[in-house]
């Protein structure tokens, strides 16, 4: 990596590490004016201050605060130190696309079970997500995608107990 | 007392209670090793089976389940990043890198060594000083906790990662994080916005599942290549160098888990992270932590594992159970028509000595099953990431569920996901977080308490305990930001340089 390339990646790192910063602070801001009252109902005598429920989330929000404007100044004024993430790898060339199919089959996960039933849900999305990432194989896709969670489901219900919700195949079971 | 101790031993040889601790150790590894099931849910699970069987079979067996539970949740915290308990989550801190590397199996087996060293100290302790130090757990009031709870929250500093202040925001994100619910106090709602499904705050394991598996998935289908390449056939092993420069640090760390294990309510969690961030503070090499360094899984595990026969301590010298699973062995004690305390000690004398040897042999049990598991386990690493991510995935979701049956869980697992994911991206520290999360409601929680139990701030220097916490509270505070402050200037040093050069 030349010089140039170092300085625009500290520059960057750095312009980061204020955005990130700076969104704290703003977030810390909102959460002691506006989300703290909305969110916490407090009694209207209370005997201390540390009694009171509101005390610690207002403590803590102010932890935050300063927290983040000492690292607004140390993102400002000293030397960016750059982050251990290996960037080398990049991304994906169809990230984008893959991120909106794996968001789609979280989606999928959250409000199908008790429509289509926990196990035909996690085979859809088991499937789906081996193929993103790159299985062709009809047999791993199908016998992988359909055994394994099958065996889970089986384990989780009959072993562990667990009342999975089945959906369609609710009066089968 | 040795005729007592004889019929001990004629009261544990039986094939039954060898039967007994085997399967019971079995069942934990692999329950503890699936993310969202946990030691205390393979606890609960096997209960039932002890109504039958008689008092020192049914209570080994269910000591067995608590003790393999407790090692199992390293498992997967190493091979796919999904802690199966919150206390392995400090195991995943240096055992997954290691596990990206192809060391795995050193990784398992040092987590193993660590536990079963560990767990035997622990059961030594339980044995041999059970009333000295149930007598000093009950020293301990509200302000001596909220001083405890303090202490262990200056761990933080030390699991900051790359930057001090990221670590300290994580921590109190975590805290924050914790007061979601219904007030103690009061019973008035914090953060709930009216969602019944808050009002018993956040639960544990979606968060935990959510925080530290799911980025690792979501990461997969962003890069350009799998994070870690799969390393086929990996035969790392612990080399006996690596055990014996790792011993201090598995004692010092065994010792931390029996103190923090007897105090009723303290829990593994913060003994694991307590131990690694005294492992991390003594080393020669602290920058190696969170890396790959084999002392960090030695220290978690230990640290995790000396609790195990620690918390036994209250619950047989006074009848109080420290945590949830003791609170379980509480109850099938009492289904068996026994009552510990110090009357059992009286009454029951060769049942606790028949107990305590099949505590000791669990111990042994635990590294034969622990060997086996890791044989058939450490495969997992071989599956190739594709495959292996969707059904991770797949886990999280059932676990989550499985925690009170609503799909509610599934989306806070979700939800934790997307930030565990933004923390790796931003370079946050997500250990901070489960930290502060789960000492958060014991830190209020004391903190409170002991204003309701005097309005006068001085009840909070009442005793020497509370002096002690007070003074290694500020010494650890100190000395973790110290260390950090000089690594920082230390790296910025080496930048300039070779900028300069």
């Amino acid at each position: 990596m030349s010089e140039t390339d170092i300085d625009t990646e500290n520059r960057k790192g750095r312009r980061r590490e204020i955005v990130f910063a700076v969104l704290t602070i703003l977030a810390s801001v909102l959460f002691a004016f506006f989300v703290i009252p909305a969110g916490v109902t407090s009694p209207a005598s209370v005997k201390h201050l540390p009694l009171s429920p509101t005390f610690l989330p207002y403590v803590l929000t102010i932890g935050v605060g300063l927290f983040a404007l000492i690292h607004l100044l140390e993102a400002i004024f000293a030397a960016h130190i750059p982050g251990e993430d290996d960037a080398s790898l990049g991304t994906h060339p169809h990230w984008k696309s893959r991120v909106l199919m794996l968001v789609g089959l979280l989606v999928l996960y959250l409000l199908m079970p008790e429509r289509l039933g926990m196990p035909l849900t996690a085979i859809v999305v088991t499937i789906a997500l081996m193929a993103i990432g790159g299985e062709r194989r009809p047999l791993i896709l199908l016998g992988v995608g359909i055994a394994v969670p099958l065996l889970v489901y089986l384990f989780f219900a009959h072993v562990a107990q667990v009342p999975l919700p089945m959906g369609l195949f609710e009066d089968w079971m | 007392m040795l005729e007592n101790i004889a019929t001990g031993f004629e009261m544990f040889f039986t094939l039954g209670n060898l039967l007994a601790i085997t399967a019971g150790v079995c069942l934990g590894v692999t329950v503890g090793a699936i993310p969202g099931l946990t030691a205390t849910m393979a606890v609960a699970l096997a209960l039932p089976f002890t109504f039958n069987l008689d008092p020192v079979t049914g209570i080994l067996l269910l000591v067995g389940v608590y003790k393999g539970g407790v090692f199992g949740g390293s498992i997967t915290a190493i091979l796919i990043r999904a802690p199966g308990t919150p206390a392995a989550a400090c195991t995943l801190l240096d055992g997954y890198p290691l596990a990206q590397k192809g060391q795995a199996g050193k990784a398992l087996n040092m987590a193993l060594y660590a536990s079963c060293i560990a767990d035997f100290l622990s059961n030594l302790s339980l044995i041999f000083f059970a009333s000295l130090i149930a007598g000093l757990a009950l020293a301990f009031g509200p302000p001596e906790y909220f001083w405890l709870i303090c202490f262990s929250l200056t761990v933080v500093i030390s699991i900051s990662g790359s930057s001090l202040t990221k670590g300290l925001i994580s921590g109190l994100l975590g805290l924050l994080t914790s007061t979601i619910g219904l007030d103690l106090v009061y019973g008035t709602q914090r953060f709930t916005f009216d969602n019944f499904n808050l009002m018993g705050g956040v639960s544990y394991i979606p968060l935990l599942i959510g925080l530290f598996a799911l980025p690792e998935v979501i990461d997969f289908y962003v890069r350009k290549v799998a994070p870690f390449t799969v390393k086929t056939a990996d035969k790392s092993r612990v080399s006996l160098a690596e055990l014996k420069s790792s011993l201090v640090t598995i004692v010092r760390g065994s010792f931390i888990g029996v103190i923090i294990g007897t105090i009723p309510g303290a829990g593994a969690t913060a003994a694991a992270f307590l131990s690694y961030g005294e492992a991390r503070r003594t080393s020669k090499s602290p920058e190696t932590f969170g890396k790959g360094n084999i002392e960090g899984v030695a220290a978690s595990e230990a640290g995790n594992n000396g609790v195990a026969g620690a918390t036994l301590i209250p619950l047989l010298a006074l009848g109080i159970p420290g945590d949830v699973v003791t609170a379980v062995i509480l109850g099938a004690f009492m289904l068996q028509g026994l009552t510990p305390g110090p009357l059992m000690f009286q009454d029951n004398i060769t049942i606790i000595y028949a107990i305590f040897i099949g505590i000791m042999l669990s111990s042994v049990v635990l590294l034969g099953s622990g060997k086996l598991a890791i044989r058939y386990f450490a495969r997992i690493a071989d599956i190739p990431r594709h495959i292996l991510l969707p059904i991770v995935l797949m886990f999280c979701v059932f676990g989550s569920y499985a925690v009170q049956s609503q799909m509610f869980d599934v989306g806070v697992m979700l939800a934790f996901g997307l930030l565990g994911y933004i923390m790796m991206k931003i370079d946050m520290a997500a250990a901070p977080f489960l930290m502060g999360f789960i000492l958060g409601p014991l830190f209020e929680d004391n903190l409170r308490r002991s204003f309701l139990i005097s309005e006068d701030i001085t009840i909070f220097f009442r005793s020497p305990i509370c002096w002690i916490f007070i003074v290694i509270t500020i010494l650890s505070a100190f000395v973790g930001v110290r260390r950090e402050l000089r690594a920082t200037r230390a790296k910025r040093d080496a930048l300039r340089s070779s900028g300069a050069a």
